[in-house]
């Protein structure tokens, strides 16, 4: 499983075409992968969703020109250059995947302390806000 | 199948937190999560929850764990805006239980008001909320044990 970035926006980087379709075609034919992840850019809200990855699958691999063109005929369904892409569905994350995920060697406040900490300043700010300190 | 009364948990900051930087008492965190990722208990969150988790990773510079972690709240549990129902019934809260001695934020008034809106016990280790009456408090260990 590998991850990489697409841009769905053709007009922005229409440069960045042709590696794509190389780095598609490297995981599925070379590697007889089916299955990889994508960054995907949002074009209506001109941001990377940098974190949000798709799990795909390649239904097909159709090379029809030279001229890479992005476009989105469903909502879960693109092609990019000539090569349709289906979402499939996002990760489910497991329970064991969180476990212990934000654990530091130094750790110095356990998880009620931290909250606490959060919340105290909060409360004393929204006192003075209020005028009752 | 009705949905139990007992079933439906709101979930503190500081629980999911125990679970993620992995500390004693984790098993019992594992154990509630399970419950309700199989559906046998009906976790809530508050956005509180959420934005305070965010602040959390980001100060301790693992943000790029967040959408993980958001993923799997979005995924399992029933997320509770704050809605003008639930910022009224906080400032409620706020007013009655902060007194004197007795202090009571914000995010713990708006997690009381959305335990008390959804009928739901709010799972917590936090000690600021043993004088809260309206709202069940419970900690995961006593929770599970009444399972």
């Amino acid at each position: 499983m590998r991850i990489y970035s697409v841009n769905d926006n053709p007009t922005q980087t229409p440069d960045k075409g042709p590696l794509i379709q190389e780095f598609i075609l490297h995981h599925a034919h070379l590697h007889h992968q089916r299955r990889v992840r994508l960054h995907l850019l949002d074009a209506r809200r001109k941001i990377w969703m940098r974190y949000l990855t798709f799990k795909i699958q390649i239904i097909m691999i159709k090379m029809r020109s030279q001229n890479i063109h992005l476009q989105r005929p469903r909502k879960d369904h693109i092609t990019i250059g000539g090569i349709e892409i289906r979402v499939i569905s996002k990760p489910k994350i497991g329970v064991e995947q969180l476990e212990g995920i934000l654990k530091l060697k130094d750790l110095r406040k356990s998880s009620t302390e931290l909250v606490r900490d959060l919340r105290r300043r909060d409360y004393e700010r929204e006192e003075k806000r209020l005028g009752f300190s | 199948m009705k949905e139990k009364k007992n079933d439906l948990v709101l979930v503190d900051t500081g629980v999911l937190l125990k679970f993620l930087l992995g500390e004693e008492g984790k098993e019992t965190i594992r154990e509630l999560l399970i419950k309700i990722v199989s559906g046998e208990v009906r976790g809530f969150i508050s956005v509180v929850t959420l934005s305070e988790l965010v602040t959390i990773c980001i100060r301790r510079k693992k943000e790029f764990l967040i959408p993980t972690i958001l993923e799997f709240i979005h995924q399992n549990f029933t997320i509770v805006d704050t809605t003008s129902e639930v910022a009224i019934l906080s400032g409620y809260f706020k007013a009655k239980y902060s007194k004197k001695k007795e202090t009571l934020s914000h995010a713990d008034s708006i997690l009381l008001a959305c335990g008390f809106l959804y009928s739901c016990i709010l799972l917590t280790y936090d000690s600021e909320f043993d004088k809260v009456k309206d709202v069940v408090i419970q900690t995961p260990e006593k929770f599970l044990m009444g399972k």
